[in-house]
C-alpha cells in the first residue's frame, strides 16, 4: 500500500500518512473551499488502510478549521472508531498550541464524542 | 465553569428537538402501543431527521462563511499593520528609511559593534548649494534631486548598509562591519555616481554634487556622538570646496 502524501497550502493542510510504519499526521489549517473534495481521498486511503493493517497511530497538529472540515475531521474519526471496536491498536493525539484554547477545547470535544484512546497533548 | 454553561446554553437552544426525543421515548415504554400508531411514530422521527439534517447543513453553510469573512477581515488588517509599520519607518518621499528609524537602528548597531567590538563607519552626507537648486529650478526639480539621490545611495551601497533621509537634504548612511577604508571606498563611489549622473534629465542646466563625512570610530560614549563626529566631517568636506568625502 502506498503512502499518502499531500503538501499543505495556505487553505488546506498537510497530510503525511505512513502505510508502513501506521504513523499518520494531519496538520496545519483547513478551510478548503470544497471540505468533501479535500478530504475524500483520506477516507478512501484510511478505510482501504483498515481494511490490511491493525493498529494506527493518528496527530493533528491543526492551527485552524472551518465547520466544514470539522465534520470531515469527525468523519475520520469515526473510521478509527470503528477500527477500534473492531479490537485494532489506534490512538489519536490532538496537538495543540499552548496558548490556543480554542483547539484544546475542540480536541476535548471531540475527545467526549468518541469511543477510543484520544489524547488532547498541548505543545509550546 | 464557564464550560458547563456554554454546554448548557447549546442544550437550551435545541430544546424542542430534546423534547422530540423525550416524547418518542414516552411512546416506546408504552407496551400497548399499536403498530399503526409506531409507523405514525417513526414517520414523525423520520421528518424531524431530515429536518434536523437540512438544518446542520444550513449551520455548516453559515459557520464556513462567517469563518472565512473573518480570515479575511484577518488577513485585511495584517496588511494594514504591515503598511502601517512599513511607513512608520520610511521617508514618504524618497521610499528610504526615515531619521527616526536610523537612529533606533544606529543605536542598536552601535552597542552591537562596541560590545562585540566590531568595525562600523557612519557616513553622513548633505547636497551641495540644495536651497539654490531649490530657487532657481523649482521645488518639484528639488524633490525630483533628493529622489534621484535616493536611488544613488541604493544602488550604490551593499545590501548590509542602512540609508536613510536623515532631514531635508542630509543622508546618513551606517555600514556595519565596515573599516573606515572600505567605507572610504564606497562613500567616493555614491559621491563619483552623484557627480556623474545624467542630471540634465530633469533639468538642461541641472548639475549636483554631495559632500560626505565619515567617521569608523567606536570609541564614543554613545552613537550621537559618532554621529556628530562625522557630522563635522561633512563640515570640513563643506569648507574645503563640497563635492568630497573627508574622514
Amino acid at each position: 500500500m502506498k503512502n499518502l502524501v499531500i503538501a499543505g497550502t495556505k487553505t488546506t493542510p498537510s497530510v503525511m500518512f505512513d502505510a508502513e510504519t501506521g504513523k499518520l499526521e494531519i496538520s496545519g489549517q483547513s478551510y478548503p473551499e470544497s471540505a468533501l473534495e479535500f478530504y475524500q481521498p483520506i477516507m478512501d486511503w484510511l478505510n482501504e488502510y483498515f481494511k490490511l493493517r491493525q493498529q494506527a497511530s493518528l496527530s493533528f497538529r491543526l492551527q485552524y478549521f472551518n465547520t466544514s472540515s470539522s465534520k470531515c475531521i469527525l468523519n475520520i474519526l469515526r473510521v478509527f472508531e470503528k477500527a477500534y471496536s473492531e479490537g485494532k491498536k489506534v490512538e489519536v493525539n490532538w496537538y495543540h498550541n499552548e496558548a490556543d484554547e480554542q483547539m484544546q477545547e475542540t480536541g476535548e470535544e471531540f475527545a467526549e464524542h468518541l469511543t477510543l484512546p484520544f489524547k488532547v497533548i498541548s505543545y509550546k | 465553569m464557564q464550560e458547563r454553561s456554554k454546554a448548557r446554553d447549546i442544550e437550551e437552544i435545541f430544546k424542542a428537538e430534546l423534547e422530540i426525543s423525550k416524547h418518542t421515548e414516552a411512546v416506546l415504554a408504552n407496551e400497548d402501543i399499536s403498530k399503526e400508531q409506531l409507523f405514525e411514530e417513526y414517520q414523525r422521527l423520520a421528518d424531524e431527521y431530515r429536518h434536523l439534517l437540512r438544518q446542520a447543513m444550513k449551520i455548516t453553510r453559515i459557520g464556513d462563511s462567517t469563518q472565512e469573512k473573518l480570515l479575511r477581515t484577518q488577513e485585511e488588517l495584517s496588511a494594514a499593520n504591515e503598511k502601517l509599520e512599513r511607513q512608520a519607518k520610511t521617508d514618504g518621499l524618497t521610499g528610504l528609511y526615515n531619521r527616526r528609524y536610523l537612529d533606533k537602528t544606529l543605536e542598536s548597531i552601535f552597542d552591537d559593534a562596541r560590545r562585540h567590538n566590531k568595525a562600523l563607519a557612519v557616513a553622513i552626507s548633505d547636497i551641495d548649494f540644495f536651497k539654490k537648486i531649490n530657487d532657481r529650478f523649482s521645488h518639484q526639480v528639488g524633490d525630483e534631486v533628493l529622489k534621484a539621490v535616493a536611488k544613488i545611495f541604493q544602488s550604490s551601497v551593499r545590501a548590509k548598509d542602512i540609508v536613510a533621509r536623515y532631514g531635508g537634504e542630509e543622508f546618513v548612511c551606517v555600514f556595519p562591519e565596515t573599516t573606515l577604508d572600505e567605507a572610504r571606498a564606497l562613500a567616493e563611489q555614491v559621491r563619483h555616481n552623484v557627480e556623474h549622473y545624467n542630471w540634465r534629465e530633469i533639468h538642461p542646466e541641472l548639475k549636483v554634487t554631495l559632500s560626505i563625512g565619515l567617521c569608523a570610530d567606536i570609541n564614543y560614549p554613545n552613537h550621537e556622538k559618532m554621529l556628530s563626529a562625522a557630522d563635522e566631517k561633512l563640515y570640513e568636506a563643506k569648507h574645503n570646496g563640497r563635492n568630497q568625502v573627508r574622514c
